[in-house]
């Protein structure tokens, strides 16, 4: 079992800097868990205490049901991948991976098996005795990687690991490292900046700011239903727009204002909103650009949160396009359909599906739903 | 019997012993300009050998030279632990350890056993001090290799390695000005406020001279000034908008993704750091100053 548990984790430098606060997650066995959010968020300080590279300033930390916060890392049964991907250059492939093993005196004949599996898995077995200097940039990514798994740990730690990639080899690795986790069948943790590797590599996501976790959840679920503004702007591209607005009831019905803008609320939002007593207060309405639309079908399929706005850029991204509207003097982003017409200064219809918005506390930025 | 005599009777090779002005001083004039001829500086002297030799045998060569003139051969045979942690004179080491470079990795001596598995079976020297190890040894890429001790050193628990890098020997530049800078790098970076990393004398310039220089010529350009500065160096928000940026090249759109800030933002956080300082760290040149100025912060305790 490798399953991990921080349990009111706080790491406080000197001058009573607090970079990670009470932090509490239960990281199952075999899951794929990706620390996400801003530079300076946390996310390396808490992957740093896990591995044992930085003190616990206080909190508990378990590994399976060991309590590790005295255990060196050595003996914390992890592995962990770095930026750099470095690989040593007067080492031949083989090497190189071998070396994590021969310095914990393994029997040679027990190193050249896991090498060899780990170079078969990796599908480097026919680079084992090149130099580094020999390999192409992927190449070099699978030794490196290579040189964790042969540790066969029961927790993989990758710091940004591919934070130095460009943005081809970039997706290319993505995909490797997320077939590696479905091959290896195990723990790994991940830490990004970077909310499309979180999104398509994690089972489950941490989101962190200011050294607090915003939210947990699987990477859908964080992006239907963000905890707070904060996730739910971080999360997604181009990010979810966020109006100010008032709840306004009228006869049985709620809607969303701003401006001459009036947007009914569906039922079953509405009985929140209302169980939750926001009616006529102040609020932030959240839609993400592709819940708003300008093709007829989406017109007619939501008549009642049809809205006007006036076009200031268009974008053609090929398979989409993002129109840059103004709508009572807030900036909106839709997310249309390639075929939209709509050209800058044209002043056009939009559809809202009200079905997919969120509303969020105005004071505490928490999702009311 | 010459020098020469005695080596072309060994080696089979023509050869010629100059001064450094490239006047013959013994043996065949065989010329200077020749790629394919190995040329070895002895002393005040040039050998000239009409063929191409291993560094081995140069090394032998050298040797026999000072033998041979009766120069101080004990200089030859000085262990590198001397070289490195002694006084010893310049003289006496130009011509050795060429293309040889030092880095010092600052680090736990609990260490000294994964280093030595590092370089097991390759010819590299390894010395101890108080602090950390000199590792003397032809460096190909100095960044991947100091990348992949810092990773191997974390990975069996030790952080906050630094690890400097002096110049490769050549001409005048001898093994213990390599050994100075690396270690000098590493404490450069020290004071920098780095806890890790790889820190190469080219790129410790400025900090250098920094370091070295005089508090009251400092005080001299910022008069006046400090209080600016002064307020962005303590506001931890400003000094990581700054280093994310200088993170990202200077690009602000990077930078405003990298802090998940709107563009907006970090201008006018770029703005605020021009009001204070008087700089627009958007700018090369500007940044570079700004950079200059922190470093003066944390390198002289202002």
């Amino acid at each position: 079992m490798a399953k991990v548990v921080l349990k009111n984790v706080y790491k406080i430098y000197p001058g009573n800097v607090v970079a990670v606060k009470d932090v509490n997650l239960e990281i199952e066995d075999k899951e794929f868990v990706v620390l996400v959010g801003p530079s300076g968020c946390g996310k390396s300080t808490t992957l740093r205490m896990i591995a044992g590279l930085e003190e616990i300033s206080s909190g508990e930390l378990y590994i399976g049901d060991k309590l590790m916060n005295d255990v060196p890392p050595k003996d914390r049964d992890i592995a962990m991948v770095f930026q750099n991907y470095a690989l040593y250059p007067h080492m031949t492939v083989y090497e190189n991976m071998a070396f994590g093993l021969k310095l914990r005196k393994v029997p040679k004949d027990i190193i050249d098996k896991k090498v060899r599996e780990a170079a078969r898995i990796l599908d480097i077995e026919h680079l084992l005795d090149r130099k580094p200097k020999a390999l192409s940039g992927g190449q070099r990514q699978r030794v490196a990687l290579g040189r964790a798994i042969v540790r066969e740990p029961k927790v993989f730690l990758m710091d940004e690991p591919l934070s130095n990639l460009d943005a081809k080899l970039r997706v290319q690795m993505r995909t490797e490292i997320s077939k590696l986790h479905k091959r290896l069948n195990t723990t790994f943790i991940y830490v990004t900046h970077d909310q499309t590797e979180a999104m398509t590599m994690g089972t489950k996501i941490v989101v962190m700011k200011d050294g607090v976790i915003q939210q947990v959840a699987p990477p859908q679920e964080i992006y239907e239903h963000p905890a707070n503004i904060f996730v739910a702007g971080f999360i997604g591209s181009p990010q979810m727009n966020f109006i100010d607005a008032k709840i306004v009831k009228e006869g049985d019905y709620l809607y969303v204002v701003f401006g001459k803008v009036k947007l009914l609320i569906p039922e079953d939002k509405a009985k929140i909103i209302e169980q939750k007593g926001y009616v006529g207060k102040d609020v932030v309405f959240g839609i993400r650009p592709e819940n708003i639309d300008d093709s007829t079908d989406f017109l007619n399929a939501h008549s009642n949160s049809i809205i006007e706005a006036k076009v200031e850029v268009v974008e053609h991204m090929g398979a989409e396009t993002y129109l840059y509207v103004v709508c009572e003097g807030k900036n909106i982003t839709a997310r249309v359909e390639p075929t939209s017409r709509a050209k800058v200064d044209d002043v056009i219809r939009l559809a809202i599906d009200m079905n997919k918005m969120h509303i969020f506390d105005k004071e505490t930025e928490l999702a009311v739903c | 019997m010459s020098l020469c005599d005695t080596l072309q009777n060994i080696l089979k090779y023509e050869m010629g012993l100059y001064d450094l002005n490239g006047n013959l001083k013994e043996g065949k004039d065989v010329g200077l300009k020749n790629d394919e001829f190995t040329y070895i500086k002895l002393g005040e002297d040039i050998l000239a050998i009409k063929g191409k030799l291993s560094r081995d045998a140069c090394n032998l060569i050298e040797f026999y030279y000072n033998s041979f003139y009766k120069k101080e051969a004990a200089d030859t045979l000085q262990p590198l632990e001397h070289i490195l942690k002694n006084d010893v004179p310049n003289e006496s080491l130009v011509g050795k350890f060429i293309n040889k470079s030092v880095m010092y990795i600052m680090c736990p001596l609990k260490c000294v056993d994964i280093l030595k598995s590092i370089y097991e079976g390759c010819k590299v020297d390894l010395v101890e001090d108080e602090e950390g190890f000199y590792i003397v040894k032809e460096v190909e890429n100095f960044e991947e290799e100091a990348q992949s001790i810092i990773d191997e050193l974390k990975q069996e628990g030790f952080s906050n390695i630094l690890i400097g890098c002096g110049r490769a020997v050549k001409g005048s530049y001898t093994i213990k000005n390599s050994a100075v800078h690396a270690k000098i790098s590493c404490f450069l970076a020290k004071n920098l406020g780095y806890n890790e990393g790889l820190f190469h004398i080219d790129k410790m310039i400025l900090y250098g001279i920094i370091s070295e220089s005089d508090a009251s010529k400092i005080d001299f350009y910022l008069n006046g000034g400090y209080d600016g500065f002064y307020y962005v160096y303590k506001d931890k928000e400003l000094i990581n908008t700054a280093e994310v940026l200088f993170r990202c090249h200077l690009n602000i759109s990077e930078a405003s993704r990298r802090l998940y800030l709107h563009r907006n933002t970090l201008l006018y956080r770029v703005e605020k750091i021009k009001n204070l300082t008087g700089l627009d760290i958007k700018k090369f040149e500007e940044a570079m100053v700004f950079k200059t100025v922190i470093a003066i912060f944390n390198l002289k305790g202002k």
